[in-house]
């Protein structure tokens, strides 16, 4: 199989995103069948469980659509539809964490003193990053040493594959810092992974 | 970058290609399905002419949400937690004075007024009292039967059985957190749905109701309670009757 240019599937995805604005549903279907796996993981990496991002990547490609409006002509599509999916994403975690803060904060105050931590929003954990190998081991475990921010950053540049401007679009972050997380985070794994980078020199 | 943040770069790319991702869902058929289904309001809004326009009214909008919240807040902190609203709506005496669940009202009307509807047991005969608690979303309705003679008793009362209706759900989650040392929590199925077997002290349960409020529904019966949600209404039967016939009566609610 031949790789297209990316010129030309940049152009195939403008003429999609003109159809599509026009209310030619199949052609963004076509645009979901291309970036359907991007919008799944970032929601997925987001809400920690493979069902709650398939909700919410499909609610934000459903918003995209009807947003089509307000794409401008010549940006790049992905991005831009990774910031619908991951602003979808972020607020169905928000919600998450009000609500399960608002029980807490009811058994509190019904029990008059600490209930302990309740179930908290969380994004998907390290360990749950399928890496197979020692040292793949090492690097989940290096990953977990980071906060959460910069793992964030850490896993959609590298793991995820994004872009830097795709990256801060879906995390709902600006740019610089995409690059001030990544810089921290690359570091950091530096210190921990050291021997193991040794190791694969 | 450094040569050593290089080396982790290539680390982490190599490392990239042995992630197992869960498998991609099929969002194209669900995302069409959607937008197919309300055809009439899915096609994509055109182009904005008035960005800047539409810009100022989004930010005044916005502007006056947040005043409105702060005044909400500062209200609210002086009385209570915000967006808690904790209640104590229960309350059945010692036997021989009489419910204090409400007002008596016709069994039709506990069956078939406003939600919460209360569905009635096909296995027992009609109930002794039914009760209104309330109104609106925090309406209570329960339905009373008195122990017949030799039956068993919930402890400081006449009943045997309580089948009360509460518009909302519970969250499985906290369930257990309000439960008492000595009491135990069982997971059973009630005609297909989740449900809870509560044996042992007298507990409270955290309600969640529609409106996306909490309170907590406080039992004062020394009874086990049979728990379980349907179609948006939570159901407790509180029980002398024991665990089956407790599941019997709650498989035969129609």
């Amino acid at each position: 199989m031949t790789e297209r240019a990316p010129d030309a599937v940049a152009a195939d995805e403008a003429r999609l995103v003109r159809r599509a604005r026009d209310g030619d549903a199949d052609a963004y279907g076509e645009l979901v069948t291309m970036h359907q796996a991007a919008a799944f993981r970032v929601a997925y990496l987001l809400l920690g469980s493979a069902a709650d991002g398939e909700d919410a990547a499909q609610e934000g490609l459903v918003r995209a659509y009807l947003a089509l409006g307000r794409f401008r002509d010549g940006e790049p599509f992905r991005p831009w539809l990774l910031q619908v999916v991951g602003n979808e994403a972020r607020n169905r975690r928000r919600a998450r964490g009000r609500r399960e803060g608002m029980l807490a904060r009811a058994v509190t105050a019904f029990r008059g003193g600490t209930t302990g931590s309740g179930p908290e929003a969380e994004t998907v954990p390290p360990e749950r990053l399928a890496l197979a190998g020692e040292t793949r081991a090492e690097v989940r475990e290096a990953l977990a040493t980071l906060d959460e921010g910069e793992r964030l950053v850490v896993v959609c540049r590298y793991l995820l594959e994004l872009s830097e401007a795709e990256t801060a679009a879906a995390l709902g972050i600006p740019a610089g810092t995409v690059k001030s997380r990544l810089h921290r985070g690359l570091r950091r794994l530096r210190d921990r992974l050291e021997p193991a980078v040794e190791a694969v020199s | 970058m450094t040569t050593g943040e290089q080396r982790i770069e290539a680390l982490l790319r190599s490392a990239a290609e042995e992630v197992t991702w869960p498998p991609t869902p099929d969002l194209r058929s669900g995302v069409l399905a959607r937008i197919a289904a309300a055809d009439g309001e899915r096609h994509p809004e055109p182009p904005s002419r008035a960005r800047p326009r539409l810009r100022l009214v989004r930010s005044l909008a916005v502007a006056l949400l947040a005043l409105l919240i702060l005044a909400g807040v500062a209200t609210a902190l002086g009385f209570r937690l915000p967006g808690v609203d904790i209640e104590r709506v229960e309350r059945l005496p010692p036997a021989g004075t009489g419910l204090e669940l409400g007002s008596a009202v016709p069994l039709a009307e506990a069956r078939d007024g406003e939600p919460p509807r209360v569905l009635v047991p096909a296995a027992l005969p009609e109930p002794a009292t039914a009760l209104v608690l309330g109104a609106g979303d925090r309406r209570i309705v329960t339905l009373a039967w008195r122990a017949s003679e030799g039956e068993p008793v919930l402890a400081g009362t006449d009943l045997s059985l309580a089948v009360m209706a509460v518009g909302g759900g519970i969250d499985e989650g906290y369930l257990s957190k309000l439960l008492g040392p000595g009491t135990t929590l069982e997971p059973v199925t009630v005609g297909g749905d989740r449900g809870w077997w509560i044996a042992g002290a007298p507990h409270d349960l955290l309600v969640l109701r529609p409106d996306g409020t909490a309170g907590v529904l406080t039992s004062r019966l020394a009874g086990d309670t049979l728990l379980f949600a349907r179609d948006g209404t939570l159901y407790r039967l509180e029980s002398a009757l024991g665990r089956d016939a407790t599941l019997e009566v709650a498989e035969s609610l129609r």
